[in-house]
């Protein structure tokens, strides 16, 4: 569903040139949930960015959904967007619309009918649960609340791949817990394939099948979640592993907290 | 104050209005996409491009840079195209709105530069064109500081139109310069003060409201 082919990414600054991902190749399958993760400046965010091209590799290729991103023309690039959801830290709500307004912010950029826009924001308000907000404005909801309508309004347009830019990082570890098996569920039951990026073990162990692990702009472990956990190879996965704060997976739908043994473990 | 005079100011004020407020409406017509375009061709921009940005920047410093009264003169010539004459209010309104016109887009420029890069981001994430991100994320969010430039710019028109009137446009200001500096009529004089004051209270009163009631950002 997303691949990656040798993408490189450098800046130029004034003098110097800083290569922010170097030859990065990576897969992931339809229906997945795909973790990347690395301390900060390690270059996840670069490469979240290249996926839908907000940032443009400075070689290599990048392929979502059979189509090659590079290879489209602005307008097909701003099409294909469309089909790619994405969700940010800072949760990058409309200040100035409503709840139900920001939820319909995509569905009026393809120029949707008013009618299907009105039925659709009602069935996202009910998926989010927060059907009681929609005339609410973003700065009365609190973190999570906006998270929600976030990832509403990228579900607005039925994207098939869903990118999350450290989703959960301004969060408290509770909500952080709420978002992430909102997540989980929609990829249960839409089947939308998710990459994430994250710098914290526990959001990967929650809810991803497999992981990344990036540092200074290379991937340098990849796998099933539970093999890398019961096998890391490198030091650096060891210390992410080591300092993760667990989160365990109910037997329910849910995620609870592991209050045992102080902390979250 | 004889009935005549009264009748003479509020003529007077009316017409200071309608050249404010006139020369309002076309400076922010024009200045407008101009302060857009800047915002989007500046350097890192949504549609950097430095040829184009350097040369409306180039064009709208030009212009800020000439002194009113003389841009008023400067214009005469062009004046008379467009309006026929180059003597009262309709013909005040050419030069006040092209005197508007690149102050207006500096303004613009600024407030767009306040609205978050995030909220920029997630629309180009999301697919939005060029033109979307203008009308659906820059100018919306844009409003509250938009509608505080636009009474800081009206509060600057005021003084201009009161300046044309040294040179014919009519006004308050002309009257204000008849009475006041060529016939030193201390009432009249005090009188088009009282009420150039007045113009400038209700004005920024009308866009502090304005401004709150369209900020939900707190």
């Amino acid at each position: 569903m997303i691949e990656l082919k040798n993408v490189s990414k450098k800046f130029y600054k004034k003098r110097a040139v800083v290569s922010a991902l170097s030859d990065i190749s990576l897969r992931v399958a339809e229906g997945e949930i795909f973790g990347v993760i690395g301390s900060s400046g390690a270059g996840k965010s670069t490469l979240i960015r290249c996926i839908n091209l907000l940032e443009r590799p400075t070689a290599g290729q990048v392929i979502v959904d059979g189509k090659d991103l590079g290879g489209l023309t602005p307008q097909q690039l701003t099409l294909a967007r469309r089909d790619i959801g994405m969700i940010f830290q800072h949760f990058n709500l409309l200040s100035s619309r409503t709840v139900a307004q920001n939820i319909a912010f995509p569905l009026e950029l393809s120029h949707t009918p008013k009618k299907d826009i009105d039925r659709r924001v009602k069935e996202l308000l009910t998926l989010v649960g927060l059907e009681s907000k929609a005339q609410d404005h973003p700065v009365s909801l609190s973190g999570g609340q906006k998270q929600r309508v976030a990832i509403a309004r990228t579900l607005a347009s039925h994207p098939r791949v869903l990118l999350c830019d450290e989703a959960t990082s301004a969060l408290d570890p509770e909500t952080t817990l709420s978002i992430l098996s909102l997540l989980k569920d929609i990829n249960h039951r839409m089947g939308i394939t998710i990459l994430l990026i994250t710098h914290e073990m526990n959001v990967v162990r929650a809810i991803c099948d497999k992981v990344a692990v990036i540092s200074e702009g290379r991937l340098i472990e990849e796998g099933e979640v539970n093999e890398v956990f019961a096998r890391p190879r490198t030091e650096l996965t060891r210390r992410f592993i080591s300092s993760a704060q667990h989160f365990v997976l109910a037997s329910g739908d849910g995620l609870v907290l592991n209050k045992e043994g102080g902390g979250y473990d | 104050m004889t009935e005549p005079m009264i009748r003479m100011l509020l003529r007077g004020l009316g017409e200071t209005m309608v050249m404010t407020f006139g020369s309002g409406i076309f400076g922010f017509v024009l200045g407008l996409p101009l302060g857009a375009v800047l915002f989007l061709t500046r350097p890192e921009g949504v549609l950097e491009h430095k040829i184009v940005y350097r040369l409306v920047s180039a064009v709208v410093n030009v212009f800020r840079s000439i002194p009113f009264i003389i841009l008023i003169v400067w214009m005469i010539p062009f004046t008379r195209i467009v309006a026929g004459t180059s003597i009262g209010v309709l013909a005040a309104l050419v030069p006040l709105s092209v005197g508007a016109a690149p102050f207006v887009s500096r303004m613009v420029e600024n407030s767009l530069l306040e609205v978050p890069h995030g909220l920029i981001e997630a629309a180009r994430a999301m697919g939005a064109t060029p033109l979307q991100i203008v009308w659906k994320v820059l100018l919306p969010e844009a409003l509250p500081s938009l509608v505080n430039g636009a009474s800081i710019t009206l509060i600057a028109l005021v003084g201009y139109s009161a300046m044309g009137g040294a040179v014919g446009a009519g006004g308050l200001g002309q009257i204000g310069y008849q009475y006041g500096y060529v016939g030193y009529d201390t009432v009249v004089m005090n009188t088009v003060l009282v009420l150039l004051v007045g113009l400038v209270f209700l004005i920024q009163w009308l866009g502090h409201m304005i401004s709150r009631k369209t900020d939900h950002r707190k």
